[in-house]
């Protein structure tokens, strides 16, 4: 009890200093400015895609541009592609975009979260107080309202832009794939604001921090990469031979990327979409408990 | 001693193959002041590290009133610490900063106790000031007050006059003194004539290891001997000898006469007056008396 009521003050303290920091505002620029650029190129993109498939009389089935293009950002699966492709263009790459790039955002939000404490040993003024399990999750509490606040704001910008510029984009259809975008993000962002703290728990330099939490993240892009890599390869197999190939040890290194869980949060069948969501607050869940355990353990 | 607040009971801290602690066995009585002495690397700020949680012990058992200070929230509101260089937290002005490590101790009104921490080092000015505005004395001051809030029973300063004028050293040795009774307070400094003013006791750490420990008294060894400046006059060494109660004296070409009072002398202080009176009647002109040695020759001895 007194260990939640610590993390809850915690969570307060660090939130309101947060809010304050000038960084968190230059990530928000550097997040809008971003995704307005992707919305901007995407909508030029999605512009001629559409003129090309009307001058070629292709409709907007699984044949079109925005299928192939959907198929590359999303993955192959037809049923996810469909469940898709009635939504604006803009919002599904700045929202694909957005995830690649989450990780790198939370990075540098807050990397010195722990570290910074550690290295000016102002940490010793809390430790004393309070106990660690409050303080990393408290941090990790707090750094990932910020992710989800970053988040919302950055969505509900993409979703009046699409509002106001895609004709066929209803405010009925926005309200209903909204929650599924912006829980697919929210649980990446989760996730991501743990693996920082848990970074930050390990290194007393900052610096340290931020070029392991990079270290991670480039390893989770890597082993998604080479998992996705294998499945089109598989795919490919499948397609020529018409037998479907056993899943190699290849395709399942990419089972061990956040971002691999995350593309399952969009599937239309609810028991994958639950699974992927459940995976990802795992790994949410991993990387806290293994920074209150590393903070615990580790001297101040 | 089995009213002890502060223990370590033969510790020893490894930082790689290097040793920090040796087997050291550290008691503190309750309600004293309670010296840390030794030259730079003795293993002073180890033994404060480990006594409030920061380190984990390589071996031995530690306790502060019978707490582990490793299980987590064993120290809230039992323990008030002034971390030799430890930065204080930027992200907040003294003030809430003060409210904000009150409301972790569980005090029940940080707020008040804030700006009582705030007064009682004199800086309640500085209420609305980031930290990293304080100048180095103003920010040792700051850190005492939090080290102050809420009254707690057990008080671990590392160097708390460090970078002080004199004026505010006085009145933080003023502070310390008038905790004696209330709380047990360990202090550490290099600054020797202040703990042998300030502490009731000390434990003498060179290289890692326990070199001595007791009160001032004992390690002093005011009732064992004192010393006589001689400004002019021949001294009578013979005679005093021979005086009961002494079992050694001896004059330095500086004039210092030093007595070695006998163990079984029943009053250092009668054997004192004698000796003095001897010289006087002897013609001998006396400019200064001092009971056993200082605490910095008897640490210089020592280590």
């Amino acid at each position: 009890m007194q260990t939640l009521k610590d993390t809850w003050t915690i969570f307060g303290a660090e939130l309101r200093r947060a809010l304050k920091s000038p960084r968190v505002l230059l990530v928000l620029l550097l997040y809008l400015a971003f995704s307005a650029g992707v919305m901007l190129a995407a909508g030029a993109l999605a512009h001629q895609a559409q003129m090309q498939a009307d001058a070629q009389g292709q409709g907007g089935g699984l044949e079109s541009p925005k299928a192939a293009l959907l198929a590359m950002l999303f993955g192959q699966d037809r049923s996810l592609v469909e469940s898709l492709l009635p939504l604006p263009a803009v919002v599904l790459l700045v929202f694909k975009l957005g995830l690649i790039f989450l990780p790198a955002y939370v990075a540098v939000l807050g990397f010195d979260t722990v570290s910074a404490e550690l290295q000016t040993r102002s940490l010793r003024y809390l430790t004393v107080r309070t106990s660690r399990t409050a303080l990393a999750l408290g941090k990790a509490l707090a750094l990932a309202t910020v992710v989800l606040l970053l988040v919302t704001v950055v969505q509900l910008g993409v979703f009046s832009y699409a509002l106001s510029t895609v004709p066929d984009f209803s405010t009925t259809e926005a309200w209903h794939v909204w929650p599924r975008l912006w829980g697919t993000t929210a649980l990446v962002g989760l996730g991501m604001a743990a693996l920082t703290t848990l970074c930050s728990t390990l290194a007393r330099s900052p610096a340290l921090s931020l070029t392991l939490n990079f270290t991670a993240l480039l390893g989770f892009w890597a082993a998604g990469a080479f998992g996705s890599g294998a499945r089109v390869m598989r795919l490919m197999e499948q397609q020529a031979t018409q037998q479907e190939p056993p899943v190699g040890w290849q395709e399942r290194i990419g089972l061990l990327a956040p971002s691999t869980w995350s593309a399952e949060v969009l599937y239309p069948d609810t028991a994958r979409a639950l699974t992927g969501a459940l995976v990802l607050l795992l790994f949410a869940a991993v990387c806290a408990a293994a920074a209150v355990a590393v903070l615990r353990a580790r001297d101040v | 001693m089995s009213d002890a607040v502060l223990v370590l009971d033969r510790v020893s801290k490894r930082f790689g193959t290097r040793a920090a602690l040796d087997a050291v066995t550290v008691s503190v009585p309750q309600g004293t002041v309670w010296g840390l002495i030794g030259p730079n690397g003795a293993g002073k700020s180890t033994t404060f590290n480990l006594l409030c949680g920061y380190l984990r012990p390589t071996s031995g058992k530690v306790r502060i009133l019978g707490r582990d200070p490793r299980v987590p929230g064993s120290l809230k509101g039992v323990l008030g610490v002034l971390p030799q260089d430890a930065a204080l937290p930027g992200y907040l002005a003294v003030g809430p900063l003060l409210t904000y490590l009150g409301t972790l101790s569980g005090l029940e009104r940080p707020e008040r106790e804030a700006r009582v921490a705030l007064e009682l080092v004199g800086l309640s000015e500085v209420w609305d000031v980031p930290p990293a505005a304080l100048s180095h004395g103003m920010g040792r001051r700051v850190g005492l007050a939090q080290a102050l809030l809420g009254d707690p029973p057990v008080v671990l300063l590392d160097e708390p006059t460090s970078g002080l004028d004199p004026r505010v050293a006085a009145e933080v040795r003023g502070l310390v003194a008038k905790m004696r009774g209330r709380a047990t307070v360990l202090v550490s400094s290099h600054n020797l004539p202040e703990l042998e003013a300030l502490c009731d006791g000390a434990t003498i750490l060179d290289h890692g290891k326990v070199v001595q420990a007791g009160t001032m008294a004992e390690l002093t060894a005011r009732s064992a001997e004192f010393r006589i400046q001689v400004a002019r006059g021949d001294i009578p060494v013979e005679a005093l000898r021979a005086l009961p109660g002494v079992a050694q004296a001896s004059l330095r070409p500086d004039g210092l006469l030093s007595v070695v009072l006998d163990p079984k002398a029943e009053s250092p202080e009668a054997v004192l007056n004698a000796t003095l009176r001897l010289l006087l009647d002897a013609g001998v002109q006396v400019s200064g008396v001092s009971q056993g040695q200082s605490l910095e020759s008897r640490v210089l001895a020592l280590t």
